[in-house]
């Protein structure tokens, strides 16, 4: 076995899910779970493996097949372009979290009214939202459970900036 | 219009309007504040009805049965002013229906506003998952 092999107890369980999800989703699923192997077997994230995660790809995944107006309005499909930069976003994100040995906690997936994805997560007294498109990674903090709580916003595309973001909605 | 004048939104019965969280409430999501971008050029001003007009009965504003109402106040719109640096107002739009209203910004948001995003989210935190009509069963 190589040094680099996944070194989680579920590894084996996770192939034999991974062969199953494989004949039913279809080619363009082998890509991601491709991606997800790489991942794993580079070492990014060892011992790690996260169904929540799983469940996020997957709803990137369908997002792909979103119209226009799905939220009742006439809000924007998502584009393919702010879904594949999504994809590899969370899993940045997720690899660089596993890493830290920090606690993954699984966002709410869903998209904006222009077209970008939304990632958000959530507790009592803090909300952290990061919009995706193909020209910028944004978030917003949302301070409070009040309306009119302070909110602020920026670049989310950075590992530097990823980490203080998971740090301040986890501190 | 009065602070403690109630409003009703629309919240159409489409995917990710609405959310179950973990406490078991079925919130209402920035998504369902999501009017436009339409062919209607002009500042995104998400619609609301005021309840006093409509005789406090929410079902008069479906247009059609599957939708579901969430309830809040003018005061609550209001206050959002002072996180947005900007001020937001509910005024009367009864072109379409006696009842209807807009919240509108000064300055406005005009076409793909990231700041939008941030009202949005503040009108889904004023509505606080206060369904009239709804919860969705299948939140």
């Amino acid at each position: 076995m190589s040094p680099l092999a996944p070194t989680h107890p579920n590894t084996s369980r996770r192939s034999e899910e991974t062969r199953t999800v494989t004949r039913r989703e279809g080619p363009r699923f082998i890509d991601e779970l491709d991606l997800w192997d790489r991942y794993i077997n580079a070492g990014h994230i060892a011992g790690r493996f996260s169904r929540p995660l799983w469940d996020v790809l997957a709803k990137l995944r369908d997002m792909e097949g979103w119209v226009d107006g799905w939220n009742g309005f006439a809000a924007k499909a998502p584009t393919q372009a702010s879904i594949e930069k999504a994809r590899a976003w969370i899993l940045q994100m997720y690899s660089e979290i596993a890493n830290s040995g920090e606690r993954w906690l699984d966002p709410f997936v869903t998209a904006d009214v222009d077209g970008e994805v939304l990632f958000e997560w959530r507790t009592k007294t803090k909300d952290l939202s990061i919009y995706i498109d193909e020209n910028e990674t944004t978030y917003i903090k949302d301070l409070g459970p009040e309306v009119g709580s302070e909110m602020t916003d920026g670049d989310a595309s950075t590992p530097r900036a990823r980490r203080e973001l998971w740090a301040w909605f986890t501190e | 219009m009065f602070d403690s004048e109630l409003l009703y939104r629309l919240v159409p019965d489409a995917r990710d309007n609405y959310k179950l969280e973990a406490n078991g409430t079925c919130r209402v999501t920035q998504s369902a504040f999501g009017d436009g971008p339409t062919d209607k050029k002009g500042p995104r001003q998400p619609s609301v009805y005021r309840a006093r007009l409509c005789g406090f009965e929410p079902s008069a504003v479906q247009r059609h049965a599957t939708e579901f109402v969430v309830a809040l106040k003018a005061e609550d719109v209001r206050r959002i002013s002072t996180t947005l640096g900007r001020e937001v107002n509910v005024v009367p739009d009864t072109e379409d229906h006696p009842a209807h209203a807009l919240v509108v910004s000064d300055p406005p948001y005009m076409d793909k506003d990231p700041k939008f995003r941030k009202l949005r989210k503040q009108l889904a935190k004023a509505a606080n998952s206060n369904w009239v009509i709804g919860p969705p069963k299948h939140c």
